[in-house]
């Protein structure tokens, strides 16, 4: 029959001994001594057979309480439970034996059936105990090895803590040594933020669950403090009583790092550190919920041509810029009670603070620190501000609201800041409402092109005109170019519009041609964009002789900021035009910086001088010296010269002084619709004739 | 670790975050200047075993700061954080006397492997 286990009972009395005996006869296998030394000396040989050790106190030559003390003190014989059999029932008694290593205690005279199930409880928890020692022994030193974990074991008993082999590699060795000794005694080696906790985690005698972790810092050496889960195991085998404790340390230093690194990227800007867009949404989004009746401010703000800076000192400045500017705004709005700011993406930064915050000392501030960065360059923030009154309102509208006047703000001179208000509502609601209408309005028509005619002073007569685009919204009326026009040169839409007005004036030519009217040449304006449209020659002939027009008739007016910026499409779109035989004409000749060099190096036809920014009246003697010596040098170069914006009197006479006898102006005839005008050359030719008949 | 930390810097939340970094490397014993002269006063009183100091300004006045601080005890030990981190303003403060420099924003390990440096 398969025993359950080796029992060795040692007692002198052999009465005792062989109840034990038969009471254990079927079940365990059973060694006897009658006095300690005899025990040890089988204890010796069969240690790790053992599965328990019946010892009664009072033995001659040796008595129990040195057999105790000799198998407590011995390593391989420790573990082995002891049941002590004792007559006495003394409190201090059992805590003697207790102290010196004793399992159990049981008094005489022994209840049989109790004894028994006491005896098969100890066995059981020991085998597995033993089991666990044999197989983790290998099993440490293979997890030692391999992970970042060391075991320890504490036993309940005997009050010790034995730590595995590798905590050097973890812990120092005092932290061994105060461990073995005081286990969880650890307050010098816990960071004091964790202490409670691990106080809590550590008080072993008190626990109720069986499992509980914590992650805590512990002190590796000197200065340095690693994370480290702690996973405890408690062993409540029979009865309840406690066996063994198995506590895991293990270092998660790497995997907290990793985390808060994760946790950290989803959140915050990489350069700058501060929260990012994301961050940002959420937290406005939270703050205006829990403040309902307070007011807030939504700033966006950013530098004032700041590519400029990393072209000029290199990339690693421009983000040291960035890095101190949100520093700085980091760290004003972090004093208020109620703000949340982020870095949207290169120099632009949102904020959204209370009202009650002084704006115009956080700009003031924001400035100085700009200011004063030491940089050859000058860094002028830009702001927009939009005050948050309606709550239920959209974060992203309130930022483009704050956007938008941000952008108006830099179409300042002073490009320093704006507030969002009624005024520019109105203004961005209808560039909003242009935008989604123009091609609808370009399909049904709702884009007139007018005429504006030119004169030849001296001969008193219409010697052509300039197309000009209107456009006539059918709730809205006649809408001035000067808003339409620079938003369709801002999104590209200009030059579907500048083939449409070719389009029209080659038609209206054809007609003419068709119906006898007299055939002036009309100047069609070019965009800069439209350079960039590498079919645009093409396109033109295509349209000018789809409608058979003759070259000759039709002319293109380019502005001449646009000399400059774009000089060499524009040389080789001119070149190319004069080949095809078109004329071409500088427009706003004068009022740009390069005047001579434009002229210099480009090909053109036909100076237009903008009145409007020379003298009213001959009396102003430089202005017109200067306006002479233009007209001059340009007809030594064989160019004509055509003076526009003429309104006044004053500015004809100059004009005739000046030799200069082409016009264009208020003066003579306004721009008007293409009817109105082939009524003008009509009436002038009847007048003509009429004059060749007096 | 018992050391005694000094803090100047004038913005609130900057020398927040060097307390919650101290703290995680166990240096309980900090304290803290928001001006320049309290800075000059509560150094003297305290007398910190680590100094850190914000430069703002990359104008003479921090600097200037530093060097009375230095004048008060040759010895100290004094660190420069800044959101400014040119090599001429760093080159400067070291010149003059800092042990060490670090720009912000700054990671947490850097900063404790700056004093813990420093302190041992």
């Amino acid at each position: 029959m398969n025993k359950e286990g080796l029992i060795l009972i040692v007692d002198d009395d052999i009465s005792s001994t062989k109840i034990l005996r038969h009471l254990f006869r079927d079940i365990y296998e059973i060694e006897e001594a009658v006095n300690g030394q005899d025990a040890l000396a089988i204890i010796e040989q069969k240690a790790d057979a053992l599965s328990a050790i019946i010892l009664d106190v009072y033995m001659p030559v040796m008595d129990g309480y040195t057999v105790l003390e000799r198998i407590s003190g011995n390593e391989k014989w420790k573990n082995i439970p002891v049941i002590v059999m004792t007559s006495e029932s003394a409190v201090e008694s059992d805590q003697k034996l207790f102290d010196l290593g004793a399992h159990q205690i049981v008094h005489k005279p022994i209840n049989a059936g109790i004894v028994k199930k006491q005896i098969h409880n100890i066995v059981k928890a020991y085998e597995k105990h033993k089991d666990f020692i044999q197989i983790s022994g290998l099993e440490r030193t293979l997890i030692h090895n391999t992970t970042n974990t060391f075991i320890c074991v504490y036993d309940f008993h005997k009050k010790t803590a034995e730590l595995g082999d590798n905590y050097q590699n973890f812990v120092s060795a005092e932290f061994q040594k105060v461990f073995a000794q005081y286990p969880f005694q650890i307050e010098n080696y816990v960071l004091p933020k964790n202490l409670e906790t691990a106080r809590h985690f550590f008080d072993v005698e008190h626990k109720t669950e069986e499992y509980e972790e914590i992650e805590i810092r512990l002190r590796v050496d000197t200065v340095h403090y690693k994370w480290f889960k702690i996973s405890m195991l408690l062993n409540n085998e029979g009865n309840g009583y406690r066996d063994h404790a198995v506590i895991l340390f293990t270092d998660i230093e790497k995997e907290v790092e990793a985390k808060e690194k994760l946790t950290f990227m989803a959140m915050n800007d990489m350069l700058t550190h501060i929260p990012n867009m994301r961050t940002f949404s959420i937290h406005v989004r939270k703050m205006l919920d829990e403040n309902p009746n307070e007011k807030f401010y939504m700033l966006t703000m950013d530098l004032y041509q700041f590519n400029l800076v990393n072209k000029l000192f290199g990339y690693g400045e421009g983000d040291a810029i960035l890095k101190y500017f949100a520093t700085k705004i980091q760290e004003l709005i972090e004093a208020y009670d109620k703000g949340v700011y982020c870095r949207m993406a290169s120099d632009i930064f949102y904020a959204c603070f209370s009202e009650q915050e002084d704006l115009q000392e956080y700009l003031r501030v924001l400035r100085a620190s700009l200011r004063s960065y030491p940089i050859k360059f000058e860094l002028r923030l830009c702001a927009g501000i939009y005050i948050i009154e309606d709550k239920s309102e959209n974060v992203e509208n309130m930022i483009d609201c704050a956007t938008y006047a941000r952008n108006e703000a830099k179409r300042g001179l002073l490009h320093e800041e704006q507030y969002y208000d009624e005024h520019l509502r109105e203004k961005e609601y209808f560039e909003t409402m242009v935008i989604s209408e123009m091609e609808q309005a370009l399909e049904s028509e709702q884009f007139e092109v007018f005429l504006q005619p030119q004169y030849d002073t001296f001969y008193e007569k219409m010697i052509g005109s300039e197309a000009l685009i209107r456009w006539n919204h059918p709730q809205k009326g006649y809408l001035s170019p000067g808003i339409f026009i620079p938003l369709f040169e801002q999104n590209g839409f200009i030059t579907e519009l500048d083939y449409y007005v070719l389009k029209v004036v080659c038609r209206t030519i054809r007609s003419w041609s068709d119906r006898g009217i007299e055939v002036l040449p009309v100047s069609v304006n070019v965009s800069r964009c439209d350079l960039y449209d590498s079919n645009l020659i093409e396109r033109i002939l295509k349209t000018v002789n789809a409608y058979q027009v003759p070259h000759d008739m039709v002319e293109f007016e380019i502005t001449e900021s646009a000399f400059i910026s774009e000089k060499e499409l524009l040389t080789e779109f001119t070149v190319n035009l004069r080949k095809e035989g078109f004329r071409v004409l500088i427009d706003d000749f004068g009022s740009g910086y390069s005047a001579l060099n434009s002229l210099k190096d480009i090909q053109v036809d036909v100076l237009k001088i903008d009145i409007k920014f020379l003298p009213a009246s001959i009396k102003e003697a430089r202005a017109s010296i200067i306006l002479k010596s233009i007209i001059e040098m340009a007809q030594k170069l064989g160019l004509d010269v055509i003076a526009e914006g003429v309104e006044q009197k004053e500015q004809v006479e100059l004009l005739e002084t000046l030799c200069c006898d082409k016009v264009q102006g208020f003066y003579y005839a306004r721009p008007m619709p293409i009817a109105d005008y082939e009524e003008k050359v009509q009436s002038n030719n009847r007048e003509k004739e009429h004059w060749g008949n007096e | 670790m018992n050391e005694k930390i000094l803090i100047i810097d004038d913005a609130k939340f900057a020398r927040k975050v060097l307390k919650h970094a101290l703290t995680d490397g166990n240096y309980t014993n900090i304290v803290e200047a928001t001006t320049a002269k309290d800075a000059l006063e509560i150094f003297e009183k305290e007398q910190p075993e680590l100094t850190l100091l914000d430069i703002s300004l990359p104008d003479s006045d921090d600097l200037g700061l530093l060097e009375k601080l230095l004048a008060l005890n040759p010895q100290a030990k004094i660190v420069i954080c800044s959101a400014l981190g040119q090599n001429l303003i760093i080159e400067n403060a070291i010149k003059m006397g800092a042990k060490d420099f670090i720009t912000k924003p700054f990671e947490e390990k850097i900063l404790l492997e700056i004093v813990n440096n420093q302190l041992h």
